[in-house]
């Protein structure tokens, strides 16, 4: 029999039982359209992830103040990060490039009659660098994919030299909506502005920015701030001794393990931490590397897989089991029909063909209508998930590969079973 | 090359064979099976010669073996014992693929229930040997075309488009003998072909197996009807899985005018002559 012949003999048989094939198709449709979901929400759920931590370098190293809940508050586990750990890092662990040190507070900020409340940054002299290098915000109205210099993110001025941080100079740089507000359309530029009860003078204005993933932007205003040298920041604006953000630059990516273990050393002997009676560091830091994030996000990636692989076995097992069901039903129901096919010349590869292809249509029939009702879906899904829900393309053919399969495994045995048939015995079948 | 005698080749499709030769050989077949724990000797040794353009009616009572025979010799079963040689080649032994090769070219079946499927219309009905027929490029236009030729022969063309519950008995009937006439077979087999039709339905149904026979076409009919054997000039009689008895007429009946009368029986072969 020709396969055109074929397909047409499959389809009629599948057509003369419309309601049952669909009600057969179920559990493929729910077995496929959950492995499009889910798909596309641990591929949303990578996006967001990588989009936030786009930011870290592959040669950074991020050092953070190890906190724990107590009493249902956050608090810290031992002492906090200062600004001297961060010079004591450049200094003395050779393989550091250069250290990133930031802090954040709130301050009011005033000229002349204008005056407006909001958060500061302080910060080493490389910030600009950073952000540059992080690829986490972006000149508003930037042409996509031209290159950018640190000079490019100011819109005036200048940013603070390392010299001005380390003597703590009084000067800021304002943000592009802050100098705005302040200034109202004016040059800041060498204007003195008061800080609390600090003058500064202006000495830059940073371009208008926003973030590059779009969905990140309206979490956060770059616009809206100010930005101090950390140690101005920490002397005159902070009361209390901050907790400082410390990002460590390696000279060769190479050496990053050997940093972490230069860091931990140098930062034990400075927070004087003990061994526990196991016989652990009772850190009261921790430290983040690109490789660190994404080991973690691979393996919760890997648990996901494999918590998805258990649903859409199940789910597609139940759908085969379902259409192997409907398949021996239906061979039982036309045994007459196989005898007259085998009476009139069918081989038996013939009926073989002819019932597994009936099979295998109702599974991918399923199938497409899975990845319909998957792809509708999806929304739904980003919506409970905090819009992290992207068609994962692959999961299309993936699907119908699946389904295809799922067809092929559960239809041979009736097939097989309807070829056997003796032709005399199913021509007497009543 | 190897000493082993090469199997004579399947005769494809529409050959047709030489008048008078023989065109099935049965040499000691036996036919047992198990029904239950009770072992049933359904044919006990049956020898039989029929040639290309005979006319040959089985008779028997119901359990003679006269079905269990025709299963045998249209290849749609395989002897306990014995050998049948079809156009000279033994298919005692073949595997289930040539036989179901010789089904599909070289033998045509009408059964008593007529075995039409009931989603297909008379022409896909029809149509559907030749869709297993290996070789045979079904194009649908020299399919479609093949299968109204075959209606045509049995006078219901211009039904082609009906489905087998649109039809009467006697139209399923012809249905099915035009199904069994398209892949022209060397052996059209029926198996009480009239036992589901009313007598003047089923009278018009022998006389046009008959007219099949007299155009060329080598007939075995199986029926325990004494009418209806006698359209064919050959009886041969069967009882207890044994051939008992067998008859030749010098005359057979046709329909003529809507009345059965006796003709002279054509010398075997003359339609292969004429044709």
């Amino acid at each position: 029999m020709t396969a055109l012949n074929l397909m047409r003999t499959a389809l009629r048989g599948v057509m003369a039982n419309r309601l049952r094939a669909a009600l057969t198709t179920l559990g493929i449709v729910i077995g496929v359209a959950s492995v499009i979901a889910t798909l596309a929400l641990g591929n949303g759920a990578r996006a967001a992830v990588e989009a936030t931590f786009r930011s870290l370098g592959a040669n950074e190293i991020q050092i953070t103040e190890r906190k724990s809940f107590e009493r249902g508050e956050l608090s810290s586990v031992g002492k906090q990060l200062t600004y001297e750990d961060g010079l004591h890092l450049a200094v003395e662990i050779e393989a550091v490039d250069r250290v990133d040190m930031t802090v954040q507070g709130n301050a009011r900020l005033r000229f002349g009659r204008n005056a407006v409340d909001m958060s500061f940054t302080g910060s080493t002299a490389d910030l600009l660098r950073s952000q540059m290098a992080s690829g986490e915000v972006q000149l508003k109205g930037w042409p996509e994919n031209q290159p950018l210099e640190p000079e490019d993110f100011l819109h005036e001025g200048r940013f603070f030299t390392p010299a001005e941080v380390m003597e703590g100079a009084d000067v800021c740089v304002l943000g592009y909506d802050t100098a705005m507000d302040l200034f109202e359309g004016d040059s800041a530029l060498d204007e003195t502005v008061w800080v609390n009860r600090h003058r500064c003078v202006v000495i830059g204005v940073i371009a208008e920015l926003e973030a590059t993933d779009a969905q990140q932007r309206y979490r956060r205003d770059y616009n809206d701030t100010f930005f101090l040298p950390i140690s101005t920041a920490i002397t005159h604006l902070i009361d209390e001794e901050p907790s400082v953000n410390i990002q460590v630059y390696v000279k060769d990516t190479n050496r990053i393990a050997e940093t972490k273990a230069a860091i931990a050393d140098l930062l034990r002997q400075r927070h004087a931490i003990e061994i526990n009676e196991e016989g652990n560091y009772k850190d009261d830091f921790d430290m983040t590397t690109r490789s660190d994030v994404l080991g973690a996000h691979e393996e919760a990636a890997r648990t996901f897989a494999l918590l998805l692989s258990a649903m859409a076995t199940v789910s597609l097992a139940v759908g085969g089991i379902g259409i192997m069901n409907v398949m021996l039903v239906s061979v039982t129901e036309r045994t007459r029909e196989i005898g007259i096919r085998l009476a009139v010349g069918a081989q038996q590869a013939d009926i073989v063909w002819q019932f597994m292809l009936e099979a295998v249509l109702i599974s991918v029939g399923g199938g497409l209508l899975g990845i319909v009702v998957g792809i509708f879906t999806i929304p739904i899904a980003a919506q409970l998930n905090q819009g992290m829900a992207l068609l994962a393309p692959d999961s299309i053919p993936l699907s119908l590969v699946v389904a295809l399969l799922v067809g092929i495994v559960f239809g041979i045995y009736p097939a097989l079973r309807a070829a056997r048939l003796n032709p005399i015995e199913a021509l007497r079948y009543e | 090359m190897n000493g082993r005698p090469s199997r004579p080749p399947v005769q494809p499709a529409g050959f047709v064979p030489e008048a008078g030769a023989p065109l099935i050989q049965a040499v000691g077949l036996k036919r047992e099976y198990l029904l239950g724990r009770t072992r049933v000797q359904a044919l006990q040794g049956v020898d039989l010669t029929i040639h290309a353009g005979e006319f040959v009616a089985l008779m028997g009572a119901s359990g003679s073996g006269k079905s269990t025979l025709m299963h045998l010799l249209g290849c749609l079963d395989e002897p306990s014992a014995g050998q049948y040689l079809l156009e000279g080649r033994d298919t005692s032994k073949l595997p289930p693929r040539e036989r179901a090769e010789l089904r599909s070219t070289r033998l045509g079946f009408v059964f008593q229930n007529f075995f039409l499927l009931p989603d297909l219309n008379a022409i896909d009905n029809v149509a559907l040997p030749l869709l297993y027929q290996r070789g045979f490029k079904s194009d649908s236009i020299v399919l479609r075309q093949r299968a109204i030729e075959a209606l045509a022969q049995v006078g219901l063309a211009q039904r082609a488009g009906h489905r087998p519950m649109e039809l009467s008995g006697g139209e399923r009937q012809r249905v099915a003998i035009a199904r069994a006439l398209i892949t022209r077979p060397a052996l059209l087999l029926a198996d009480e072909p009239t036992g589901n039709l009313d007598s003047a339905t089923g009278l018009e149904l022998m006389s046009m197996l008959t007219e099949l026979w007299v155009s060329g076409l080598t007939v075995l009919l199986v029926t325990h009807d004494q009418n209806v054997a006698s359209f064919a000039p050959r009886v041969v009689y069967m009882k207890d899985g044994r051939i008992v008895h067998e008859e030749t007429r010098q005359s057979t009946r046709i329909l003529s005018n809507g009345n059965v009368v006796r003709a002279e029986t054509p010398p075997k072969g003359c339609a292969h002559d004429s044709a």
